[in-house]
């Protein structure tokens, strides 16, 4: 646990959880500079207290209900798992917290499945952060497609009718019923499948080697495939567990996988020489992965994020089994993943129904830069759409405070923040993430799967940026100038991209 | 395959271990060792700065120990060296969401996939200190030359000391040395902290402004030529690796002018 958080839910009210604190004098702390600073937003809400395994005398509570009082808080409910405290609370009549308190919520992001592409920065034109582009996990886009439920991207339709029959007929002997596999079909060619929907792409593309699409990338040959598999666990290990690779290797076009695919890591690999992007990696998919056995529920999965919500109903009244489905949808975006590697193997290519996306030329950069300010020049129109809330109601999280290193807030609705987010510390939202300051942190936007949540700053500047299932990074610069800005900045996920667009003020 | 799990350790703060951290581990993974960075000062991470990988941190080690990822997850790979990888600590967290069993059983499994496994401990003797030793084979003692530092490396190696059924060897760094002022006797010199602490040297680093720029910039001076420090740790690597490199000459410096002019076209001769 982080020492304080605040969660809060539009049905639940706030929990503000000192839980981690391991003083009662922590506590207080904590709980007086986190009361104060957000006056306003506290009154006639109900809030609710964590103790945790403090122990807290007759007085002692006392001095923690007169900072709430001060703010105009009669807490709902305390919750403690000590006898002591709740022997305390019992003298003063206060209420304990009825079932579990809440918990942050669960992010489902899995790291191997996901690859930043960084981009370069335009620096004279595009803010710090406008050409950092990223691929989606796309169990995500799958679902969406699968269901045809918003928000569906144009040429669904095809897509869907397209592969159909391919998926059908893989389906059987899927381990994955409810997954269509070609869903998840990458191409390598970056730019087929981020062009608009071409049916006759469509069909069977002949699926080269990397070697071949792109001149700069090398497939090594199927020999050297078995050759590298049985290299030592080690070889093997770092494999999986670079975090940086794409996930295109996943997803690489060979043809049959008997032995993990040996794929060229082409996201990596830029046209300046710098060395990190120089490094051609020819890498198998770890054999572990894929011998692992899958359990009933993950099968039962589809869209990760959506289904696990369901389970973790189904376990627990309500949202109180946060982490077992941070474990499933984890294990599921896992298994998912290296499962659809094999199935791929058999399926027609469809590269236009991926939205995965790769961005493996400079080339590419510049067009993102460019649709960036396209899109802002756009963004008039943009702007005066009401942007219907996922969640509905009136569930927005106003806090007045700077946030600092280790300081975590997380959201069931939309968050708006007037001050800073410093390095360190983490915002979560189920919505969009409006900052009215700097966004220095940590954001993940539309934790729950909302591909249309937005995080935008008065300066962006943020470490990651995460909106659904997606991570951007920030580029590596030598150093960041936090006195720089670039004036207000909002990312959102275009076409299964992060993509950062200055706005306009005027 | 059973790794070497080593813990960088100081007692007190300040002196360097996240910086000899970074460098061991870029100059070991120079040698084609696969190494592990496991950064244990959870509340105040630190060693990804130094790294350059801060952007990348997804999971942490907090998430792997409580299950909420896979080790692999977690891992970050370094941008340079592909045999480097990084376990970092957790920000939004505290020294007690882990403890000493469970760091055992991380460093067993990190061990039994990389040849070095370097801990870099928190500062203080408290449960950060505790774990991070927990799972350590050996330890490696940062100390600066002044009479704090090497007081509490004191406290440190006594510490060490009393875990001698898991901590098989300790060797000492001495970090921030300014022969110039050991030879005008404004500090301590290598013999003067060898003689208090008696226990076995592994290194001389001097100090470098270098290491401030490498900070802000994310790369270890150890990846670098030209860069006395960078040599120093390169050359402890080296000695972490079982080969007898003499440790540097820094009362060489300055004698012979002949020596003067060998030095000013060969600056990284220590």
């Amino acid at each position: 646990m982080s020492k304080i958080a605040i969660i809060s839910q539009p049905d639940q009210g706030v929990l503000i959880d000192v839980s981690g604190c391991t003083t009662l004098r922590e506590a207080l702390e904590h709980l007086s500079s986190t009361l104060q600073v957000s006056n306003n937003f506290w009154q006639g809400m109900h809030v609710s207290i964590n103790l945790g395994a403090l122990s807290v005398t007759p007085d002692e509570l006392e001095q923690i209900l007169s900072i709430a009082e001060a703010v105009g808080i009669a807490p709902t409910g305390v919750y403690s798992t000590s006898d002591v405290t709740r022997a305390s609370l019992k003298k003063r009549h206060i209420p304990l917290g009825a079932g579990k308190p809440m918990t942050l919520p669960a992010v489902s992001i899995d790291p191997t499945k996901v690859t930043s592409t960084e981009l370069e920065e335009d620096g004279k034109k595009a803010g710090p952060l406008a050409s950092i582009t990223m691929r989606v996990v796309d169990a995500m886009s799958r679902k969406n497609k699968h269901e045809a439920s918003p928000p569906v991207e144009q040429g669904l339709e095809e897509m869907k009718h397209d592969g159909f029959e391919a998926g059908k007929a893989e389906s059987h002997d899927s381990p994955f019923p409810h997954v269509a596999p070609k869903k998840r079909r990458v191409s390598l060619d970056g730019r087929s499948i981020s062009g608009e929907p071409r049916v006759e792409q469509s069909k069977p593309v002949s699926f080269e080697p990397a070697a071949q699409s792109k001149g700069k990338t090398e497939k090594p040959p199927a020999v050297s495939k078995s050759a590298n598999a049985q290299k030592s666990p080690v070889e093997n290990f770092e494999v999986a567990a670079n975090s940086d690779l794409p996930n295109d290797k996943l997803f690489a076009p060979t043809m049959e996988i008997t032995v993990p695919p040996n794929v060229v890591d082409v996201s990596i690999v830029a046209e300046d020489a710098s060395p990190e992007k120089n490094v051609i990696q020819a890498t198998p998919v770890a054999q572990s992965l894929l011998d692992e056995p899958i359990s009933k529920e993950q099968q039962s999965i589809t869209g990760p994020q959506v289904e696990v919500k369901v389970m973790s109903f189904q376990l627990s009244d309500g949202m109180m089994e946060a982490q077992p489905a941070a474990q499933a949808i984890a294990q599921a975006a896992t298994v998912i993943g290296d499962v659809v590697t094999h199935v791929d193997a058999d399926c027609t290519p469809d590269p236009k129904v991926g939205q995965t996306i790769l961005d493996n030329e400079i080339d590419d950069e510049d067009d993102d830069v460019e649709h960036a300010e396209e899109y802002d020049g756009e963004l008039e129109t943009d702007s005066v759409d009401i942007h219907m809330s996922p969640v509905g109601g009136p569930t927005t999280l106003y806090l007045r405070q700077n946030l600092r290193s280790g300081q975590t807030v997380s959201h069931k609705g939309h968050l708006v923040i007037i001050g800073d987010i410093n390095p360190g510390a983490e915002v979560m939202a189920d919505g969009d993430i409006t900052v009215w300051g700097c966004l220095r942190g940590v954001a993940h936007a539309g934790i729950g799967g909302n591909v249309d949540a937005e995080i935008r700053a008065l300066k962006l500047q943020p470490i990651q940026i995460r909106i659904a299932h997606a991570i951007a990074r920030a580029p590596d610069r030598p150093r960041v100038n936090y006195a720089a800005s670039n004036g207000p900045e909002t990312a959102r996920m275009v076409d299964g991209k992060i993509k950062v667009v200055r706005s306009r003020l005027d | 395959m059973t790794g070497r799990v080593i813990v960088i350790t100081s007692g007190k703060g300040g002196v360097g271990k996240t910086t000899a951290s970074a460098n061991l581990g870029v100059a070991l993974a120079s040698t084609g060792a696969s190494v592990a960075l496991v950064d244990m000062d959870i509340g105040l991470r630190n060693l990804d700065i130094l790294m350059g990988l801060e952007n990348r941190v997804v999971y942490n080690l907090v998430d792997v120990i409580e299950e909420r990822c896979k080790l692999r997850q977690a891992l970050v790979k370094d941008k340079r060296l592909p045999n480097l990888s990084l376990l970092p600590a957790a920000q939004t967290r505290d020294k007690s969401a882990v403890s000493a069993d469970q760091m055992k059983e991380l460093c067993k499994e990190l061990s039994s996939i990389f040849e070095f496994v370097l801990v870099d401990s928190p500062a203080g003797i408290e449960q950060g200190f505790q774990n991070a030793v927990a799972g350590a084979h050996e330890a490696i003692v940062i100390c600066t030359p002044e009479m704090s530092s090497v007081r509490d490396a004191d406290r440190i190696i006594g510490l060490l000391e009393a875990r001698k059924d898991e901590i098989e060897q300790y060797r000492l760094v001495v970090n921030r040395y300014r022969p110039n002022m050991v030879q005008a006797n404004d500090m301590m010199s290598v013999e003067d902290v060898l003689e208090i602490l008696s226990v076995e040297l592994l290194g001389v680093v001097p100090e470098d402004e270098e290491i401030i720029v490498s900070t802000n910039k994310g790369e270890p001076v150890s990846g670098t030529d030209n860069c006395k420090s960078g040599l120093a740790y390169r050359n402890i690597a080296r000695r972490l690796r079982g080969e007898d490199v003499p440790i540097m000459d820094f009362s060489a410096q300055n004698q012979t002018w002949i020596n003067r002019i060998v030095n000013f076209f060969n600056p990284v001769r220590v």
